[in-house]
């Protein structure tokens, strides 16, 4: 028996839904946790891989970014309001990217940990949007933001270490379709 | 699992509507990055702090709140005297307490406003088929994370270090990986899968204008139910 296609549409959008709670789960656990920064970055290159990986639908991580960004930003979790945004945005505009350019890549260790990277690292526009419309100095911006960021990009790259192993399980168990391809 | 702790441990003792907080918190975010008044430091953190007196924090959440307080104006008050003078410090200084007054709301909705209003507030905020997609996931997400206690709690008996002081040891994280996530992913994907069948044979759908029981009918119902109950009287 094959599953309609507007069932498997629902599947995946309700996937998406679950990967953007646990992200926002995974963020408000963190928080409770001072001392090493950026770590809840971690999850959040896990879950916005996840999804596009799992259902290969075009903008998965975008629509993941853009959830878990809004329910924080009506939450109010982290700083910047709703520049918040932004720093959910540009990594998963940059997971999309990536799989769009190099599809059939989900399952390798490098490419997805220097995806993870990457992303994590685009997170400091949104940071220096921040420090800028606060009333920092230009010239402790950059240090400032590299200095928040680094740490994020670090965890990023291992997140995206962490779900290349799952996304090739996945793959040979035959839950995601094995040939690269785009949906959405 | 409590997904709010903070929201329900300590009830507060006057709470503002969930909406109000819902405008409030960005909006006093977004306040304390935009506006450089004079006045908007004294301002903001009367207003911040009026609603902090209002969710009664515990000593824990003070504390909590102190030292990512202290840090922060450590760091940034610290990067200004290496970069200028120390003569820079005062602006420094503004550029923290503007941080941290950024931070404060989000920390106080996430305290203020129970999860129930916030799933009633999103139903009705979210366009299109959303609602049904969001409500789906808030719903079902309790269950999905009761299915991956019980996964870790299989894994633990059949002798995976996953246990969460084992967890500590970075030689245990690839045991997690494979015994509690690669589970942990297929579950979703199933339950996933379960609901949206579910959904598709009761006649709910993504591409179908149904997400949702007609509310006229609901209402209908209600009416004709008070008024048996008023013609028995």
């Amino acid at each position: 028996m094959t599953t309609p296609a507007s069932s498997t549409t629902l599947r995946d959008i309700l996937l998406i839904g679950f990967c953007a709670i646990f992200m926002l789960v995974a963020k408000m656990a963190l928080r409770l946790n001072l001392g090493i920064p950026g770590h809840a970055m971690f999850f959040t290159i896990f879950f916005l891989i996840l999804p596009r990986a799992v259902t290969g639908l075009r903008f998965a991580a975008t629509a993941t970014g853009l959830a878990a960004g809004l329910a924080s930003v009506l939450l109010g979790m982290g700083k910047g309001g709703p520049l918040l945004l932004l720093k959910f945005l540009f990594p998963s505009l940059f997971v999309d990217a990536a799989f769009l350019l190099f599809p059939g890549y989900g399952g390798s260790l490098i490419f997805c940990g220097l995806v993870g990277l990457v992303a994590a690292a685009s997170r400091i526009a949104g940071v220096m949007a921040t420090d800028y419309l606060v009333g920092m100095d230009t010239a402790i911006i950059m240090a400032h933001a590299t200095l928040k960021t680094i740490g994020g990009a670090l965890f990023g790259a291992a997140g995206g270490l962490a779900v290349a192993p799952i996304i090739r399980k996945l793959k040979a168990r035959g839950m995601i379709s094995v040939a690269p391809h785009h949906r959405g | 699992m409590n997904l709010w702790p903070d929201a329900t441990r300590r009830p507060a003792r006057f709470a503002p509507p969930a909406w109000l907080m819902l405008v409030l918190c960005p909006l006093l975010s977004l306040l304390a990055v935009t506006w450089h008044g004079p006045a908007s430091l004294p301002v903001l953190a009367g207003a911040e702090g009026v609603l902090l007196l209002l969710s009664r924090p515990g000593s824990k959440l003070l504390l909590r709140m102190g030292i990512a307080c202290f840090w922060q104006i450590a760091v940034v008050t610290g990067l200004y005297c290496l970069r200028f003078s120390v003569d820079q410090w005062q602006n420094g200084l503004d550029v923290s307490l503007r941080l941290i007054l950024v931070f404060i709301p989000g920390m106080l909705t996430i305290r203020l406003v129970p999860p129930a209003a916030l799933e009633r507030i999103l139903c009705r905020i979210l366009p299109g088929n959303l609602p049904f997609v969001a409500s789906c996931c808030l719903r079902f997400f309790p269950m999905l994370l009761e299915r991956i206690r019980i996964i870790h709690e299989a894994q633990v008996l059949r002798g995976a270090r996953v246990l969460p002081r084992e967890l500590l040891n970075p030689r245990n994280w690839p045991d997690a990986v494979s015994c509690i996530a690669l589970p942990a992913i297929v579950q979703s994907i199933e339950l996933a899968t379960e609901i949206a069948d579910s959904a598709r044979i009761r006649g709910f759908d993504m591409r179908t204008k149904r997400t949702t029981w007609p509310l006229n009918e609901v209402q209908r119902h209600a009416d004709a139910d008070t008024t048996a109950k008023d013609a028995s009287q």
